[in-house]
């Protein structure tokens, strides 16, 4: 097995309830060979009632649940794992139900490809529509839009044409870039991972080969671009460690950094990786760091370059998904975590065509946030870590919102 | 360039770090396993040029493997960490029970007795596992930062959402959080990392000779003073090694040549019996015996 720059992928798949979701990962693991002969036994066991005409129940591999099992639906995101020779694939099977979009929203917030069921005799629905937002709202790299069911229309290339073109109309309208569109048949593998000839008027691959031939972009390094976010102060007589990752571009031994709200500055004295004391580390990688200067650093506290700083306000415009049955409402106070960096911050106002003064449970809206002091943030575009936050209720630690920096 | 092994310790030792700032009193579980082993090489890469700033614990069911044992003595000696140990057969006396009367007498439930009293009692409020999502469904269901609430119990039907790698590490007095850093790790990710990293696991997960017996649905169950053996039983001497490291009482061992851990790679590339199919008897009691396991306290 070559291991050799073999990179870790995370996809989702979404859509609506009985789209066939968790039919295709199963397909997937299935067919790339990712399923023990053990698993598959306990398959023919037991099956549940969406599926009692096949032979296997392939949603049961993700339906990890009691609940969902008896109940024939997936509640939460569950993960699941296959490796090709390049690269190794992070799987979420997201629920398809509105009243569980935060389990989506869980497990679509990472990914660099988005897999979007429609079931080709319902066509476009509100739920493909909001999970197309969400995808949109996350900038996924990559969105393929599975048209399932093909066998149920005789794998008839007009009804395809059809949803395609609507389809790729909502996309545009929305900011999805790349977006392709394949039809297939998740229950027989239909055009997931083999072609049998059924549907000769499509020349696109199948959903395997797309995903497989998909790479991440690399993000462009250099020193000037630099972000560094500490997590946590180790302390010792001498000076402290901080440790953290590097966010964006690259830090090397000397270099000068500035560092939180306050831009102090400051010299770079040692850097320690992988039980090493290195001179230089790029985004991605854990470092402790330790500064020539004796200055006021915390968790939480962002080191920057001067060339290229980050926002310093005590507003952020954001995106904000709602994920909890207890409105959002204006000037409620709540404590605002963007990485590790926390702050008391209010909703401040509402965007929407009418006035509203709440945000309900899997509304998506633009805000205006205010924080209780100044703080250091990205755009999103720049840096999903620090252009990200959470909103969580100060009585109970809930999580009830996140939100992208706009 | 970061390759995939290098994505998931940045992610492990993003997960550390989280751990020991948002928490006063985190401890990682410890059991003498492969995987556990990979968490304190992960939490020395994490910390470094510091030590650990957390203990271990151990919850003892009294059924390990000896080896196991005198691993994790030799660990926390070389590494100088404190070793907190529960006692499991201490909680059952003084709770009253007895082992069950069964051929393989499993103490999978007196363990979550014992391992919600250490809690309580030390005072932990975030328990780092090893337990991976690819291991069994209901696990891979489960967050990184997973919640326990004032009994100790999980509720899988009202997990928060956890969103990017914001971790939100807030918790009420006497709840618990359980924190997993090899979530997203596959037991081959485990081994090759264990390859890249010259890793020393105890000698059970490579080839040796054990008289052992064959149960029905042909796993190897090997002799110990534990395991009730009848007539019915053939004792052979095999070459056997484990894929799992567990009570003694319900880990089964597989045959294998496997003696060095490149050997092992390549037999499970091979393999297709999943990792607990082929070793857990104790998760073929019932379909979600791992979930209701997990909503009591289970690891």
């Amino acid at each position: 097995m070559d291991m050799e720059n073999k990179k870790l992928i995370r996809l989702f798949t979404a859509g609506n309830v009985d789209d066939g979701k968790s039919t295709l990962i199963g397909r997937l693991l299935f067919d790339s060979g990712a399923i023990s002969t053990d698993i598959l036994l306990g398959l023919s066991e037991l099956k549940n009632s969406r599926t009692l005409h096949e032979n296997f129940d392939l949603s049961y591999l993700t339906d990890g649940l009691r609940a969902e099992r008896e109940q024939g639906i997936t509640i939460d995101v569950a993960y699941k794992y296959f490796s090709t020779d390049t690269h190794k694939y992070i799987i979420s099977d997201t629920p398809g139900h509105l009243e569980y979009t935060r389990n989506m929203f869980t497990g679509a917030s990472l990914c660099d490809i988005a897999i979007i069921l429609i079931d080709v005799k319902t066509g476009i629905t509100e739920q493909t529509k909001r999970h197309s937002k969400i995808a949109a709202l996350l900038q996924v790299s990559k969105v393929i839009v599975a048209v399932n069911k093909m066998d149920l229309v005789h794998y008839n290339q007009e009804v395809f044409d059809k949803i395609s073109g609507e389809y790729l109309t909502f996309a545009a309208e929305i900011g999805l870039v790349d977006v392709s569109l394949i039809p297939l048949s998740a229950l027989n593998g239909e055009q997931v991972t083999f072609v049998t000839g059924k549907m000769p008027w499509y020349h696109g691959g199948t959903l395997f080969e797309q995903i497989s031939n998909f790479s991440p972009i690399e993000k462009v390094i250099e020193s000037t671009n630099f972000r560094f976010q500490v997590q946590h102060v180790m302390q010792s007589k001498d000076s402290d460690f901080y440790l953290g990752e590097v966010v964006a571009g690259s830090i090397a031994v000397g270099q000068k950094v500035l560092v939180g709200a306050m831009g102090i500055s400051a010299t770079v004295e040692e850097i320690s990786s992988n039980f090493n004391a290195i001179e230089l580390a790029f985004a991605g990688m854990p470092i402790a760091l330790r500064l020539k200067e004796k200055i006021n650093v915390t968790r939480g506290s962002i080191f920057y370059n001067k060339a290229f700083l980050p926002n310093f306000s005590n507003k952020i415009s954001a995106n904000l998904c709602w994920m909890s049955k207890n409105n959002g409402l204006i000037d409620q106070e709540y404590l605002l975590q963007l990485g590790s960096f926390k702050v008391i911050a209010c909703i401040k106002k509402i965007n929407a065509l009418h006035k509203v003064n709440e945000i309900e449970l899997n509304e998506i809206v633009d805000v205006e946030i205010q924080t209780k002091e100044i703080i250091a943030f990205d755009n999103y575009l720049f840096s999903k870590e620090l252009g990200s936050f959470i909103l969580i209720d100060l009585s109970n630690n809930a999580t009830l919102a996140a939100g992208t920096i706009q | 360039m970061m390759d995939f092994l290098d994505q998931l310790e940045a992610e492990a030792i993003y997960i550390l770090r989280e751990t020991a700032a948002q928490f006063q009193n985190p401890v990682l579980l410890f059991s003498g396993g492969k995987d556990s082993i990979c968490l304190v090489h992960l939490a020395k890469k994490a910390f470094y040029p510091h030590k650990i700033p957390f203990s271990l614990l151990h919850i003892d069911t009294g059924h390990n493997f000896q080896e196991a044992l005198d691993f994790r003595d030799v660990l926390v000696q070389d590494l100088n960490l404190k070793l907190f140990i529960r006692y499991v057969a201490e909680d059952m006396t003084l709770n009253g029970l007895v082992d069950l009367d069964q051929k393989f007498p499993s103490r999978n439930t007196f363990q979550t007795i014992s391992l919600l009293k250490a809690i309580e009692l030390y005072d932990f409020d975030a328990c780092i596992g090893g337990a991976r999502r690819d291991e069994e469904k209901a696990r891979a269901k489960e967050r990184i930062f997973s919640h326990r609430n004032l009994q100790g119990k999980w509720l899988p039907e009202s997990q928060g959402p956890e969103v990017w790698r914001i971790l939100n590490g807030s918790i009420l007095k006497g709840e618990n959080m359980r924190v997993f850093p090899l979530s997203n790790w596959t037991e081959i990710d485990v081994w090759q990392y264990i390859l890249r990293e010259n890793i020393i696991l105890p000698s059970l997960y490579f080839s040796h000779s054990r008289p052992c017996f064959q149960l029905v649905d042909g796993s190897l169950m090997c002799m110990n003073q534990f395991v009730k053996v009848d007539e019915n039983d053939v004792i052979e001497t095999r070459k056997v090694r484990y894929r799992t490291v567990g009570d003694m009482t319900c880990t089964a061992a597989i045959e294998s040549d496997a003696s060095t851990v490149s050997e092992v790679i390549e037999e499970l590339i091979h393999a297709r019996i999943s990792e607990r199919g082929a070793t857990r008897i104790d998760d073929r009691i019932s379909d979600a015996g791992m979930e209701d396991r997990k909503k009591e306290g289970y690891f």
